[in-house]
């Protein structure tokens, strides 16, 4: 621990020196008209689609084309600049956009130019306006793919910054809401914010946050996914540590139970942190439903994710191993429907394992109606040929059916993954040391989840560290007058005694 | 890089201890269910199986097998011999024994099967009336798999306490113990039936004696708790009648027996106990128009069927007295009561025929006359 710190430490001045090296030297705006034009085109390297509009004489418009909204550039800027007097100033006050700007700076104003500014040039004048009447493509909101509820909004983000965190901030209307900007990635420049409640989120975490996000050096991100996994605390692990979302209410209850949010530009998942293993089973609708009917469906898919990592791997190991402990009921037709398989169960397993995974595979790369012709396939042609060409036995076909059903009830498509590969080696360890082998692959994996962090805090909260208290909410979904509001992990130390044991319905 | 190493050496380890395992393939197996022992001249045992195996066809045929030879080992490689998948006894469930070898003695047999770490603890034992060679080889027509047959045929009849338990494990017990005999069902062919028809009583490691299936309640009753069994009585006539006569029987059948029993040494020397039974029960049948509901009715049945039961426990006391076979474990009380007695297997053995038991049941019926 003490070894990584320093090393840590090390390289982290080491960053900043070279981050003071990069930094652009401040270049000077010409007042020369030509003069602009050529340095400014020079930046650019003389893109097809930069546009210079000469408002007059001495007052040149310049803009990217498609990056600016067409109709405020005729309508205000186009008309307005004609009536004003030619310096800076003038032009600044005038001028009816939201956000204008006087700038002094070449690499600054040609940066706002290309997230669609109209830079106002003047003759004799070393400072340009910055006038922002950005465009944004982008596709309207609808209802998120991967993780949809019955009950509940029906939402998603989209991939651009603003319409998200315009999102977050109609479900928060709280002056505590923190909106953090950065911006990340030499040659792409993505925006993102780093979102959270001040007040209810621990400054801790908001601190590893930020310093995790402004240590990178990298040259892209094109998606919070890659972010996720350069900041999460062990990124060579099969867990996701930190959770992705598509969903603003999900996203929402993150930040007012005390979590850290990430939204990146260009990304419909945004990111929330500290994660606990345990709420990635935990859904938002879990909420919205009555809390019998909610805690019933938690418990089944903690159920389900039992059955689906160790079913196919108990099946090996009793048909390899341990005949003894089959039911006495169960003898006859499990032998009876193996009787003509020619393979050790092992191999059985993994080919109808990797079926499963082949058609999964395809059905997802495929369009939605290809992808259901798909499932037809695969399901009942594929397992009623193999069962009738003896390569695999009825009863193998229903166990991992059923696994692979299960493993789609996780309602976290990252984790839902890692449930699904993290049944291969298990299966394997149960065919070359049955169910020793079963216990090795529960041992290893535990003391990983033991090992694992997120932010710095356990991965395994509540169960240990023991946190008693906050055990019942997490296995099952509590009536809401019984629920705190600060989740696993999310503890404040700073806020005081009463709003840390705050209920979220207070009676 | 450091954690590399290990990881390699680690998967380089799994590759080949994985090739040590034994593998056990379930339907590359032949798998016994059934096992009897007979014993032969010359100390010969003579071993009967019936084996399950798949064939590729999709059925499941069962054989029957059966050797002789000096060990349990030599018949298994016998059998081998004359099967063409490998014999496998893990999913054995009833072991049977011969009369005659359980008369000349089944300790040995019961040493092999314990050290056999591929069977359950959890098998059933019993000891054929006749041999086991003719319950197993025998053709019936209503029976597909006679080794399931025995095997539920005991399982339920020991849940509903019918018939005395006899796992390996308690039985095992029994015989380790000093001052403890075994008891276990008798299993008998008839035409086309196999039923258990009584109780199989034992010195030691040898059988002495037989109860009836019916005295097998008495003897659990003494042995155990009762928590819902049921028996059918026949009471002296003139129990609530006086007019009828004594030899007119009347049968009276009761259920839903709970039952609790305690043993008190009260006499070390000869020795003595006391037997308190504290039995409730519920009342299904009666032949007789006497009004159930008055209490002095209810309060004479009660008394008659304690007065049956117990002068009923005497006899069987007395029978395995006789037998000086302990199944009741009226031994271990001993043992445990008295304290620095230096008991031995011999010495209790020999104050067992001598021993008296005074023996008290106190009946209460719940409940009469339940309609269904």
């Amino acid at each position: 621990m003490f070894k990584n710190n320093k090393q840590k430490k090390e390289d982290k001045e080491k960053k900043e020196q070279q981050k003071n090296e990069e930094k652009p030297k401040k270049e000077p705006i010409s007042p020369d008209k030509n003069q602009f034009l050529l340095t400014v085109k020079e930046k650019l390297h003389s893109p097809s689609d930069f546009i210079v509009r000469s408002v007059s004489d001495n007052m040149i418009v310049v803009y990217v084309d498609n990056l600016v909204d067409n109709k405020n550039l005729n309508e205000i800027i186009l008309t307005q600049l004609q009536e004003v007097e030619e310096t800076p100033e003038a032009i600044h006050q005038k001028l009816t956009i939201p956000e204008v700007d006087i700038v002094d700076e070449l690499n600054k104003f040609i940066g706002d130019m290309l997230q669609g500014a109209a830079v106002v040039h003047i003759v004799g004048h070393e400072k340009v306006v910055v006038a922002k009447i950005s465009a944004y493509q982008s596709r309207g909101l609808s209802a998120p793919e991967n993780e949809s509820q019955v009950i509940g909004s029906q939402v998603g983000f989209n991939e651009n910054l603003s319409t998200n965190i315009s999102l977050i901030r109609r479900y928060i209307t709280n002056p505590n809401l923190c909106n953090e900007k950065f911006v990340l990635g030499k040659q792409t420049k993505t925006s993102l914010s780093l979102l959270y409640i001040h007040g209810i989120a621990t400054e801790e975490y908001v601190n590893t946050v930020r310093q995790r996000i402004s240590d990178l050096d990298i040259q892209d991100i094109l998606d919070s996914a890659v972010l996720a996994e350069l900041i999460d605390d062990n990124s060579k692990s099969i867990f996701p540590q930190m959770l992705l979302t598509e969903r603003p209410d999900r996203f929402c209850d993150g930040l007012l139970s005390g979590k850290v949010g990430i939204v990146v530009n260009g990304s419909s998942m945004a990111i929330l942190c500290p994660y606990a293993f345990i709420e990635f089973f935990q859904s938002r609708e879990d909420q919205n439903l009555r809390w019998p009917i909610a805690s019933f469906v938690r418990l089944l898919r903690f159920f389900a994710i039992f059955t689906s990592i160790f079913l196919t791997p108990i099946y090996v190991a009793s048909l390899t191993y341990h005949y003894e402990v089959i039911p006495q009921p169960l003898l006859v037709p499990l032998s009876e429907s193996r009787a003509i398989v020619p393979f050790p169960p092992i191999i059985e397993a993994l080919l109808l394992e990797l079926i499963i995974e082949l058609l999964r595979e395809a059905g997802a790369k495929l369009p939605t109606k290809v992808g259901q012709t798909i499932g037809i396939v695969g399901g009942i042609v594929i397992g009623t040929a193999a069962v009738q060409a003896g390569i695999t036995s009825n009863i193998l076909i229903i166990i991992v059916a059923l696994g692979a059903l299960s493993s789609f009830t996780t309602p976290n498509y990252m984790m839902g993954n890692v449930i699904r590969i993290v049944r291969f080696p298990i299966i394997l360890l149960a065919g070359f040391w049955g169910y020793y082998g079963i216990m090795i692959a529960i041992c290893l994996m535990l003391i990983h989840l033991l090992r694992l962090s997120s932010l710095g805090a356990p991965y395994m909260a509540p169960f240990y560290p023991p946190r008693f208290k906050q055990w019942p909410n997490s296995i099952i979904r509590l009536p809401i007058t019984f629920i705190k509001r600060q989740t696993v992990n999310s503890r404040n130390e700073d806020s005081n005694e009463s709003q840390q044991g705050e209920k979220k319905v207070a009676k | 890089m450091k954690k590399t190493k290990p990881i390699l050496i680690l998967l380089i380890c799994t590759l080949f201890v994985a090739g040590c395992t034994e593998q056990k393939i379930l339907e590359r197996i032949s798998i016994t269910t059934l096992l009897g022992y007979d014993l032969e001249e010359e100390d010969k045992v003579t071993t009967t199986l019936t084996v399950r195996q798949v064939s590729p066809d999709d059925k499941s045929s069962l054989e029957t097998q059966s050797n002789t030879e000096e060990t349990s080992n030599g018949t298994s490689i016998k059998v081998n011999l004359q099967t063409s998948k490998k014999i496998m006894a893990g999913q054995l469930r009833v072991l049977l024994f011969g009369k005659k070898l359980a008369q000349d003695s089944i300790e040995q047999t019961l040493h092999t099967t314990m050290m056999n770490s591929e069977i359950s603890s959890s098998i059933y034992l019993a000891v054929a009336d006749g041999t086991t060679k003719e319950i197993i080889e025998a053709q019936y027509e209503n029976i597909t798999d006679i080794g399931q047959h025995v095997f539920n045929l005991i399982d339920h009849n020991v849940e509903e306490q019918h018939s005395v338990s006899s796992t390996l494990h308690e039985v095992v017990r029994n015989n380790y113990s000093p001052f403890r005999d075994i008891a276990m069902p008798i299993i008998k062919k008839e035409g086309q039936i196999i039923k258990i028809n009584g109780l199989a009583i034992f010195n030691k490691s040898k059988m002495v004696g037989e109860l009836s299936s019916e005295d097998a309640f008495y003897v659990i009753m003494l042995r155990d708790k009762f928590k819902a069994g049921s028996v059918e009585l026949s009471l002296p006539g003139n129990t609530l009648n006086h007019d009828r006569d004594q030899d007119d029987k009347l049968e009276v059948s009761i259920d839903s027996i709970k039952s609790k029993r305690s043993i008190n040494l009260t006499n070390p020397s000869t020795p003595e106990f006391d037997v308190t039974v504290d039995f409730g029960c519920r009342l299904i049948e009666l032949h007789s128009n006497e009004n159930t509901g008055r209490p002095e009715v209810t309060k004479k049945l009660e008394k008659a069927i304690g007065d049956k039961m117990e002068s009923e426990i005497s006899r069987i006391i007395k029978y395995t007295q006789e037998k000086n076979s302990d199944i009741f474990g009226f031994g271990d009380d001993y043992y445990a009561s008295v304290r620095n007695s230096g008991l031995t297997e011999a010495k209790w053995h020999q104050m067992y025929p001598n021993m008296k038991v005074n023996v008290k049941v106190n009946i209460e019926i719940f409940r009469n006359g339940v309609f269904e």
